[in-house]
């Protein structure tokens, strides 16, 4: 029994893994593509991507998700397509919200990505609305919101939790906790050591683990999301990680690389030494990452032929009403 | 065709009432919205529906988003301001639900409703009784509703609720207890129109919501003055019906556009610039609230406010000089 469970693990964190590095690959590629000048401003999630990673496959089909603006690993996890990623970010009428969204364009209606806001904590106040609609409607589904610890500073993280816990909604708060806003450390920003702890206040289950226990955060947030379910409660997870690259493509004259991590402090590390330990073969994993390299290489191919959304569909959105 | 008379705050509970009947989807979230005491206009619709009234804490700036929530995961919530001044606390999400169709390229929504009832004229002073209509003007695709009688209040909350688009309700709190006639059958008043009150030739007055019950008063003055006005109330002030104003113009050849915004950067300066671009040889004049904030009391806040001596006496200008 404990080796088919240990079986189950070991394939379920091999599908993270295809993910993580499918995100990272992505990431790499798009900020080679602004160095060149060819993206708007990107925020690049290398080395973080192990944690949206793990949400994103443990939430089912039906569940909402209000991602965060930093990395591609949730959305990717969700199924949305490479190309359709890369085509908004190239500027391509393929793209998410037609290559003409704003810095945080990532809405797809067909995966229940429901599109955020990069005027940060206004997020909570969605994803609360998100929460009502699921209790008003009675369906059995979970309402997921990325934010930072940066984040967690505005106003409506409280009135969010309030809200939730109130109404018994069932939403998982997902803080990424990589202990920077911006370039100010938390410390200075924040009164609580972690962000956990204030959402207690308000009644609200909280739990904090590091991206680096990989079967440990795996097995936790399994349990967390069944008893969301179960137990329609709001629940804040918080997830201690380390930023790596600088907040964004703005800040730095080259692309950042997932090789420039300390291997030890990557998380993408750990998760493949576990499968390395468990019985995932070194080919397996290579072969993983040729397959996902090619997969990224033909989907930057197919957008770069794609076009751009031509001026009359473009004044067909953007016209006075 | 059958007619009844119903009072301004009727004619919006019938509408509710009727569109809530016809759509599950529709729900009224608000401050305070269950006390019978507080919330009179919806007593009929709550009483039928108490379920889809949803009491929420103080939650002004977060109340936009969480209608957006709502609105993206299927329903359509109406949301409640009793104080047209907690615009201030809600902008940052009124902003959101103007900008949103364009950030995720889509043609059309949120299809979200902001009621917001106003206490000018009623000595609140400024922290209670700012219309900030004005503001709310200078926003991407809200469309702005000012009913000022029952026939309207009814038509336009009916277009509102079967629009797909975010729409703010303003209801006036001295216009609840006014009596109208309105047709004793279902009808709707669509966005972008307007009312010829009364018709006239010497002097053209434009006004919308309360205001438009200062201009007739003084068009009934001036008559026996042998100074025949033309009296134009706008349903909606975005979009506006500008044809309308314009075919006025061109007869009277004389405009006073009155609101009870603060003159500085006011609707009337838009509608002014529009009328000027087109027809030569016109006076067009403004008639709004002082550039000051409501000072408490009935007595202090007349001093600010546009009364009709002020419109009676700008049209006596206007026609002899």
């Amino acid at each position: 029994m404990a080796s088919v469970r240990a079986e189950k693990l070991e394939h379920e964190l091999l599908r993270v893994y295809e993910n993580c590095i499918k995100s990272r690959l992505l990431d790499e590629k798009l900020q080679e593509l602004y160095y060149e000048g060819r993206t708007h401003i990107l925020f690049s999630g290398i080395g973080a991507e192990v944690g949206p990673s793990i949400i994103a496959a443990l939430l089912e089909q039906g569940d909402y998700f209000i991602p965060h603006y930093r990395g591609y690993a949730t959305i990717l996890g969700r199924g949305v397509r490479i190309e359709k990623i890369i085509g908004e970010k190239i500027g391509k009428n393929i793209g998410l919200t037609r290559g003409i969204g704003d810095a945080a364009p990532f809405r797809d209606p067909e995966h229940n990505i429901l599109g955020y806001t990069i005027n940060l904590g206004t997020n909570f106040s969605i994803a609360v609305g998100v929460g009502l609609a699921v209790k008003l409607k009675k369906e059995d589904k979970i309402v997921a919101v990325f934010f930072g610890d940066g984040e967690a500073s505005r106003n409506t993280l409280g009135g969010a939790l309030n809200f939730a816990s109130l109404w018994h909604l069932p939403i998982l708060f997902v803080c990424l906790n990589n202990g920077v806003s911006i370039s100010t450390p938390i410390a200075e920003m924040s009164s609580t050591k972690t962000v956990a702890e204030r959402a207690r206040g308000y009644h609200v289950e909280t739990e904090t683990i590091s991206e680096t226990e990989i079967s440990h955060l795996y097995e936790r947030t399994k349990k967390i999301v069944t008893s969301i379910r179960d137990e329609k409660q709001p629940f804040l997870l918080e997830i201690k990680q380390k930023r790596f690259p600088p907040h964004s493509s703005n800040y730095d004259n080259h692309p950042f690389l997932g090789s420039m991590i300390p291997k030890d402090e990557d998380p993408l590390f750990h998760l493949e030494t576990f499968l390395r330990r468990s019985s995932v073969s070194n080919t397996e994993l290579f072969e993983s990452h040729e397959k996902i390299n090619n997969l990224i290489e033909s989907a930057f191919a197919e957008a770069l032929n794609e076009k751009q959304l031509s001026e009359e569909d473009f004044f067909s959105i953007y016209h006075d009403s | 065709m059958t007619r009844k008379t119903m009072t301004f705050a009727d004619a919006i509970d019938a509408a509710l009432e009727e569109e809530m009947a016809a759509d599950s989807r529709i729900f009224v979230l608000g401050e305070d919205i269950l006390d019978v005491n507080h919330n009179i206009v919806t007593k009929s619709a709550k009483d039928k529906f108490p379920k889809r009234f949803i009491s929420t804490p103080l939650i002004e700036d977060m109340l936009g988003d969480i209608g957006l929530g709502m609105n993206l995961a299927g329903l359509k919530p109406i949301l409640n301001l009793d104080y047209g001044t907690f615009v201030s606390n809600a902008f940052n999400s009124l902003y959101r639900l103007g900008i949103w169709r364009y950030r995720t390229a889509e043609k059309s929504g949120p299809a979200v409703i902001f009621r917001i009832s106003h206490y000018g004229y009623l000595g609140r002073g400024a922290e209670l009784a700012a219309s900030f209509l004005g503001a709310i003007f200078h926003l991407p695709n809200i469309v702005i509703a000012t009913p000022a009688f029952p026939h309207d209040a009814y038509g336009l909350l009916k277009t509102a609720l079967q629009s797909d688009r975010p729409v703010v309700f303003f209801e006036h709190k001295k216009l609840y207890d006014h009596n109208g006639i309105v047709p004793n059958k279902e009808y709707m008043v669509p966005f972008g129109s307007s009312t010829v009150l009364k018709n006239g030739t010497d002097v053209t007055l434009i006004a919308w919501s309360f205001m438009s019950h200062l201009a007739m008063s003084a068009a009934n003055i001036l008559d026996p003055q042998k100074i025949n006005t033309e009296v134009i109330i706008l349903h909606t002030i975005n979009p506006m019906d500008m044809e309308t104003v314009l075919n006025s113009a061109r007869k009277t050849k004389r405009v006073i556009i009155i609101e009870e915004d603060m003159l500085r950067g006011g609707i009337g300066a838009e509608i002014s610039t529009q009328i000027n671009k087109r027809i030569s040889e016109i006076k067009v004049t403004r008639i709004a609230a002082k550039n000051v904030p409501l000072p408490i009391g009935q007595k202090y806040e007349n001093l600010i406010l546009p009364s009709i001596e002020n419109i009676v006496e700008e049209c006596r200008r206007l026609c002899l000089n």
